[in-house]
């Protein structure tokens, strides 16, 4: 017994101990009847959603919204957070306020994005944008103020332009904290999306999962959580594993 | 510290912006169901106050969030002392948590509402699960980095367990924890009032969903500005206590 293989022991373990828990609460009847549905019925429900096919029409929408939404968040953050971290000034002005508004809940401000955007696509991009806006501003605007100067100012003497001091000196000091605040974008991103179609939608995978909860399909509920936890664990994993990767480059 | 100048320039930006969409609203330059003017909203805030149930509304918010942080702070706390009292599962769990934490928990509140029943207690449960995973990382971590040294010269001064806890562990491992306690209250306000918001019971959030089915456009922005001001003035404080604890 190393140090690796105990924890992963212990790790495993607890899952187990939990599934069973959570197995003997459904069977004791505890709880009102089918709330906690056996897992292996939540697994079946979830095998037919794939093999079926029946879950990838959503997912493609779902997908669709926040990766849409994400584009505009990743332009803006970028632009923002560059004017940000490049003045002294602004950021002073503007970083306390967009730090405070980065911790409030992006989701109340959906209403108006249904009022403006209507209930299909747009108002869950809009929520992608929001939501992922602010983890990319944020962190470009660090990295931007965080670019040494001594670089700038050799740039500067070289006689290098504005824009070649922004593509060959900022660009490429800013890539990876820039990346990280992608990583934590995209995943919030998705998150907003999903959470305007838990709300309002005709489609996507939070559609599923409300839709399973109006009509008390409990265990295709819980399925549809599952995978859409899966895809964003899976979506989460790549972004780490690019990240990971770039670190590597980078030194 | 902020100049004066900085100030102004601040609060400057932001009256322009209302006063710009005053402006835009009273000549009628976009629908009234769109957006309404900030006066109209001040109004419609005015009157709820005097009726009494926007502070209600906030209330039931402020209630539930005290819940939800009061039991994550009674099992978060003790929970990080295990898991840096026992290294084995502290290694384990952290990870898992770690894994929790980076994953949407807030999209589980459909199995909250099928479990609790579509009450506050299903806000609240929520609200502490969100809230709860930051405090016992932050604990872990900052019982994990305190100087052995001081645990040392502790021994050589024969203090009890007790003691070395009291005096000597947690004092110094404090800003972290108060770090964790920090993130932990912000996320359980979140959750919270998203919650609100999607399933409309307890607090503000609901107000903005009921502004929007009823076609009630004041009502939605109130429920809105209402919600954003709440957080911001819970993380303000914080701020404001985290300062206090630390100078003195």
């Amino acid at each position: 017994m190393n140090r690796v293989t105990r924890p992963l022991l212990v790790q495993i373990g607890t899952v187990l101990f939990f599934m069973l828990i959570w197995e003997v609460i459904g069977k004791s009847k505890l709880l009102f009847e089918g709330i906690v549905p056996s897992i292996f019925e939540i697994m079946k429900a979830a095998w037919i959603q794939v093999s079926t096919g029946f879950i990838f029409p959503h997912l493609l929408v779902t997908v669709y919204e926040a990766s849409a939404g994400f584009a505009f968040a990743l332009f803006f953050g970028v632009t923002v957070g560059l004017l940000l971290g490049a003045d002294p000034f602004l950021r002073k002005i503007f970083e306390p306020p967009i730090l405070y508004f980065a911790a409030t809940p992006k989701i109340i401000l959906y209403p108006i994005f249904l009022m403006i955007f209507g209930a299909k696509f747009e108002s869950k991009m809009a929520m992608a944008a929001v939501s992922g806006f602010f983890p990319i501003v944020i962190n470009t605007a660090i990295a931007a103020a965080n670019v040494n100067r001594i670089f700038i100012k050799v740039a500067k003497s070289v006689g290098a332009s504005n824009f070649q001091t922004f593509t060959r000196v900022y660009m490429p000091s800013m890539l990876l904290p820039i990346f990280t605040g992608m990583r934590l974008g995209i995943g919030v991103s998705l998150v907003g999306a999903i959470l305007g179609e838990l709300k309002v939608s005709n489609a996507g995978l939070g559609f599923i999962i409300i839709q399973a909860f109006n009509y008390f399909r409990i265990p295709e509920m819980y399925a549809s959580i599952l995978l859409t936890f899966c895809f964003a664990a899976m979506v989460n994993l790549l972004m780490t594993l690019v990240l990971v990767r770039m670190r590597r480059f980078a030194q | 510290m902020e100049t004066w100048r900085e100030k102004t320039f601040r609060w400057g930006f932001f009256a322009l912006v209302v006063g710009a969409i005053e402006v835009v609203v009273r000549l009628n330059l976009v629908d009234r169901i769109f957006l309404t003017s900030p006066s109209l909203i001040a109004v419609a805030a005015w009157e709820r106050l005097l009726s009494g149930d926007l502070i209600g509304l906030l209330m039931t918010t402020v209630y539930e969030a005290a819940i939800a942080f009061g039991i994550a702070v009674i099992v978060g706390l003790p929970a990080g002392f295990l898991l840096w009292k026992y290294p084995l599962f502290g290694r384990a769990y952290d990870e898992l948590l770690g894994a929790l934490f980076a994953s949407p928990l807030i999209l589980l509140y459909p199995i909250f509402l099928v479990i609790f029943g579509r009450g506050i207690s299903a806000v609240i449960a929520m609200g502490c699960i969100s809230g709860i995973i930051p405090i016992v990382l932050n604990t872990h971590q900052a019982l994990r980095d305190v100087n052995q040294t001081y645990i040392k010269v502790g021994k050589s001064m024969r203090l009890t367990n007790g003691q070395t806890i009291t005096y000597i562990l947690f004092p110094a491992a404090w800003p972290i924890i108060m770090g964790g306690l920090k993130l932990g209250l912000t996320y359980t306000l979140i959750s919270i009032i998203a919650l609100e918001f999607l399933v409309e019971i307890g607090g503000i959030g609901t107000l903005a969903s009921k502004g929007y089915y009823w076609f009630n456009t004041e009502e939605l922005y109130l429920g809105v500005v209402g919600a954003i001001f709440l957080s911001m003035i819970f993380i303000y404080l914080l701020g404001k206590a985290e300062s206090r604890l630390f100078s003195s």
